[in-house]
């Protein structure tokens, strides 16, 4: 989730905007004294905002709805980006909404005023040198900052890239410069910030996926700074084995496969137990649900315990045998 | 003085990367001391305490929200509501 900071309500009180991977953009209004619990969004019809795949709390799935989406067809884009911006120079927000799947960018325009908001439930795509906006390593959340100093606000954004294989494509960083008039923004093709680089290899440099970035004058020299956040995956370089260390390896390797194979069993066990209890129910349902609920309360034990040994066995073997590291961190930038 | 095709292109190439912006650049990545163990960390800086010196504030996946003061970054602490309770974002 990216985070943004604005008197959304203008009620003198800065109020927090972000969007989940629930698929709708959250508010967290501020009071004098903090902020209140967040709450999602709403069109003038009541409904939550959205672009069109949300996890529907009520029924406890994922689902995809048009409703929201130009031409009014159901789509897999899930809104994962919210920020607020007053896009036509009325007084009001109106509401940028990112996609994750394919990169998508919409706004969502406000009728109303920032009391009381109308937003008309409708999102329009938002044009990247002409184009529909599009990121394909998929978004993850824009930040609306004056890049250029032109006195406008341009967009710097991240992508995904592959965040769990070492072989998958990395994220970069990018711009688009609003080449606009106040009230008409006008977004030009991406320019590269920061270009997906090749993974780390042994050792952990830098971050090479989901990048999340922020622009700001981080140590005050006067130019713009990149806070990324990311996962950076490596692989650390084996190191010589003694003979004693071999044949330990060798025995929690076995002890390792012995685990995997019971943990299956239990596994197999649980999914037979809830396919013949489920017969004939709809995956999801409250009926379902519930008899899920049951049966896996009856294997919870041994299937807790057997993850727990699987996890020490790889924690011991890691010591030997290094495997794939895949760890988050912030990072810095600096501009030369 | 004779001026060739080649001549010609080559002054044409100079005029050209006159006109090329110039991509910013940025020294190696350095680590900081913060989001660590956390599931897609964002960071961004806002003044958030109102002390007129913005912390760091850090998001993620689970809709968990931390900030900390710049000169002791992994001193990470949640960020409270008014209730006292941490700020948290509903995510499935």
């Amino acid at each position: 989730m990216g985070s943004q900071f604005v008197d959304f309500n203008a009620d003198g009180h800065i109020d927090y905007i972000t969007a989940t991977f629930d698929g709708s953009p959250h508010v967290a209004y501020g009071s004098k004294d903090g902020f209140t619990a967040p709450v999602r969004l709403k069109d003038t019809q009541g409904r939550r905002l959205l672009i069109s795949s949300i996890w529907n709390y009520e029924a406890r799935k994922h689902e995809q709805v048009g409703h929201a989406m130009p031409d009014g067809t159901p789509k897999r884009l899930r809104c994962i980006s919210a920020l607020a911006f007053d896009w036509d120079a009325d007084g009001d927000y109106d509401l940028l909404l990112g996609s994750y799947e394919e990169g998508r960018l919409y706004r969502q325009m406000n009728e109303g005023t920032n009391q009381e908001p109308k937003f008309s439930g409708k999102n329009i795509p938002v044009m990247a040198g002409g184009k529909e906006w599009a990121m394909p390593a998929k978004m993850t959340a824009p930040q609306l900052i004056d890049w250029d100093g032109d006195g406008d606000l341009d967009i710097v954004v991240g992508t995904f890239g592959d965040t769990f294989n070492m072989q998958g494509k990395t994220g970069g960083i990018y711009l688009a410069r609003n080449n606009g008039k106040n009230g008409a923004p006008s977004f030009a093709a991406f320019e590269t910030l920061i270009a997906p680089q090749p993974r780390s290899g042994d050792e952990l440099k830098r971050p090479d996926s989901g990048l999340y970035p922020h622009a700001c004058d981080y140590d005050g020299d006067g130019d713009l700074d990149l806070l990324v956040g990311g996962y950076s995956l490596w692989m650390p370089v084996a190191r010589e084995l003694s003979e004693d260390e071999q044949a330990e390896a060798t025995r929690l390797k076995a002890q390792q496969k012995d685990a995997q194979k019971r943990y299956s069993e239990v596994m197999r066990a649980y999914t037979t137990e809830l396919s013949a209890k489920t017969k004939g129910m709809q995956r999801g349902s409250d009926e379902w649900l519930a008899v899920q609920k049951k049966v896996y309360a009856g294997h919870k034990e041994p299937m807790g315990a057997m993850r727990m040994e699987m996890m020490k066995v790889q924690q011991q073997l890691a010591k030997l045998i290094p495997s794939q590291q895949r760890k988050a961190y912030v990072w810095l930038f600096e501009r030369e | 003085m004779r001026v060739t095709i080649g001549m010609l292109v080559w002054i044409g190439a100079f005029a050209w990367a006159d006109e090329v912006k110039e991509e910013p650049r940025f020294k190696a990545p350095e680590r900081l001391p913060v989001g660590e163990n956390r599931y897609y960390p964002s960071p961004v800086m806002h003044d958030l305490d109102g002390d007129g010196k913005p912390e760091l504030i850090v998001g993620d996946l689970r809709g968990m929200v931390t900030m900390s003061k710049m000169g002791a970054l992994a001193d990470e602490k949640p960020v409270l509501m008014a209730d006292g309770k941490p700020l948290k974002f509903q995510n499935w």
